[in-house]
């Protein structure tokens, strides 16, 4: 080209010589957009350590509930019942269900007493309703409340029956009234004597003496058997009998001397129908923060030199910055499993099978994908901000743990769980952030993989129950914590004491299914 | 590269959030930078994706129907030093934003239509077509601006 003649070109020609031109002198931006691009830097290293914290202050505000649900439930658990409800079902466990019989009795004898009629008879009505009131106040004890309850339930129907007129012979009526008082006044002697007693003692007599009152009752509607009243109470008046009457088979002699029409109908004490149970079964759900606390950290001969001059020394550094840069991440668990009860207590033996999936992350400025430098070309431009790895570990676990709980009651209560598992790593998967030729997968069948294919683990939790009245199911919700026996790397160069281990922190909430177990 | 950014901005401000951004990005990753290529390039085309993400958050492209083009675009000489760089700066920043963007990415850039059509998620004709009348508005301002440069 002659140096004369000024360079010509086509329109595409023009504008790239001029424009890249012009580009390689400097066209400075102002000023401030310096100032912005370092505010901005620093907003988004901001909103990384804003994002950090979020997951934490959701982790404490989720203990926070559990800890109020965990302390409402067991304020419900010990102030929430009333005393009476709760020993009412051990009066269907008295010798020979003879308590069962006697209140039976008792209440059913009642409305036949308003129909028989009483006519003027008042001082036995007065005298029963003085019976309940000795009889509530000489104890506290939820079965003598109720009994007396009834005591003044069959006062009131006396009282009603007072007004409703006499329809019975006078004797018969007097012969009535004269046993029921007899009856009532042995209640007294019997409840008298039933304060000062041991538990065990009491009841019985408390159970005879009821069931004398009862008997008495009984024979109250039947005004024609005048003779059979007037022998059942010279018999109930009779201080031996009523010694005898401390005991079941004394009163069957009692029962005996009855005619056939009156003796009391055998009434059937409602069992609690049979389950066998000694399965339970369930689904749960675990999250929680997953630290691998992996240290890939060796000496520096420790690693391969294989991939070129200084990368053992670059490797080593990597693997520093690593576990220097290693952050917990999220942790997911899925469980079915099965509890065997051991024996008759609260105590349940379970096993089952569970999938999880841990993730972390971690950052190096030469992408340390796990076991090694993923590429060492990075290690040129290394010295860039640090590089941010994710990684995810998935694994299937069968584990086996001793369980607390309480399995028959309704409403709230407690359980703990403590127990040992056994995992194969089935999958771990390593990503550099915008670099996929750098991903790294292993599996349970890699030759090469840097992790142990089977770790083992010990765990605990403890938690509330939820168990509705009258269903076969149960949520469970609790913290759990989780440690390795071994370290997650397959090669750690600590011994054994001085290896850094995985745990995790989380919250577990569960289902259970199955029926109800009946404990003796 | 805020030569670059101007370029693909259609004011002085708009190209300096590009910069910004483009600067955010080459931060973030640095690390991952792996002198597959001289370290300018790769910037340069972080810088050219942060003003390809600008455009499509500012001014959606519309599609444009690929209409007729030139197959062959008239060749017409330009003598260099008859034009500056502000000028010929200003002149492409005039042009409307699809046409700046294929026009840069074609005739500075050094990318194929196809290329283009992907990047900008629009078809090889559209591109074709858009970059042809681009051509077409910058020639007749060129050559208002030699006459007037002549005169």
């Amino acid at each position: 080209m002659n140096a004369s003649t000024p360079p010509k070109g086509s329109l595409e020609d023009l504008f790239r010589h001029h424009l890249l031109e012009s580009e390689a002198a400097a066209v400075p931006p102002r000023f401030q957009v310096w100032e912005q691009l370092d505010n901005s830097l620093l907003l988004a290293q901001n909103e990384q350590y804003r994002r950090r914290l979020l997951v934490h202050r959701w982790a404490i505000a989720a203990s926070l509930l559990l800890a109020s649900l965990a302390g409402g439930g067991w304020w419900h658990s010990q102030f929430g019942q009333a005393p009476s409800l709760a020993r009412a079902p051990h009066l269907a466990t008295a010798p020979a269900g003879l308590a069962a019989q006697a209140m039976h009795t008792q209440t059913t004898a009642s409305p036949v007493l308003a129909t028989a009629g009483f006519g003027q008879v008042t001082r036995p009505a007065q005298h029963g309703a003085h019976a309940a009131a000795l009889l509530s106040s000489l104890t506290n004890q939820s079965a003598i409340d109720q009994t007396a309850t009834l005591s003044e339930a069959s006062a009131s129907t006396i009282m009603a029956a007072a007004s409703a007129g006499p329809s019975l012979p006078a004797t018969g009526k007097n012969q009535a009234a004269s046993y029921y008082l007899a009856a009532s006044r042995g209640a007294h002697q019997r409840s008298t004597r039933f304060a000062a007693m041991d538990r065990t003692e009491s009841e019985d007599t408390y159970f005879a003496g009821n069931q004398s009152l009862s008997l008495a009752r009984i024979a109250l509607p039947a005004g024609s058997a005048a003779e059979s009243l007037a022998t059942v109470d010279a018999l109930a008046t009779n201080p031996d009998v009523q010694a005898l009457a401390t005991r079941p088979s004394s009163l069957a002699l009692l029962v005996a001397s009855l005619p056939a029409s009156l003796s009391p109908v055998p009434v059937e004490v409602p069992t609690v129908p049979a389950t066998a149970r000694r399965w339970q079964y369930g689904l749960a759900y675990t999250a929680s923060s997953f630290q691998p606390n992996i240290d890939f950290t060796k000496a520096a001969g420790g690693y391969s030199a294989s991939f070129g001059i200084n990368s053992a020394s670059i490797t080593r550094t990597a693997a520093v910055e690593y576990r220097n840069n290693l952050r917990a991440g999220l942790g997911q668990r899925l469980s079915g499993w099965a509890a065997r009860r051991l024996g008759a207590g609260r105590w349940s033996l379970r096993t089952g099978l569970e999938l999880a999936q841990n993730t972390a992350t971690s950052a190096s400025s030469v992408a340390f994908v796990g076991e090694q430098v993923a590429d060492l070309s990075y290690t040129q431009a290394g010295a860039g901000s640090p590089q941010r790895t994710s990684y995810r570990y998935r694994s299937a676990s069968v584990p086996a743990e001793l369980q607390y709980a309480n399995p028959l009651k309704t409403g709230f209560s407690l359980y703990g769980r403590v127990g040992a598992l056994v995992s194969a790593l089935l999958n771990v998967r390593s990503d550099v952030d915008g670099n996929p030729e750098a991903t790294r997968t292993y599996s349970l069948v890699s030759a090469n993989s840097p992790y142990r294919r089977l770790t083992g683990s010990v765990r605990g939790g403890a938690g509330m129950q939820y168990r509705p009245a009258g269903h076969q199911w149960a949520l469970n919700l609790g913290p759990m914590a989780e440690l390795g026996i071994l370290s997650l790397n397959s090669d750690p160069s600590q011994d054994f004491w001085h290896q850094q281990r995985p745990y995790s922190f989380g919250l577990e909430a569960g289902l259970e299914l199955g029926r109800t177990p009946k404990l003796p | 590269m805020m030569a670059v950014c101007l370029r693909y901005a259609q004011t002085t401000f708009e190209a300096e959030d590009v910069l910004q951004e483009g600067f955010l990005t080459v931060f973030r990753t640095l690390a991952s930078f792996r002198r597959e290529c001289p370290l300018e390039f790769w910037i340069r085309r972080i810088m050219i994706n942060a003003a390809l993400r600008q455009h499509r958050r500012n001014a959606p492209l519309v599609a444009v129907s690929d209409g007729d083009y030139p197959e062959t675009l008239a060749s017409e000489e330009f003598t260099f030093s008859n034009y500056a760089y502000a000028e010929l700066l200003r002149v492409v920043q005039e042009l409307a934003p699809r046409y700046r963007l294929v026009f840069n990415l074609y005739a500075i850039e050094g990318y194929t239509h196809k290329e283009i059509g992907e990047m900008l998620d629009i078809s090889e004709g559209t591109s074709k077509s858009q970059y042809s009348r681009a051509r077409v508005v910058l020639q007749n301002k060129l050559t208002r601006l030699g006459t007037s440069a002549t005169s």
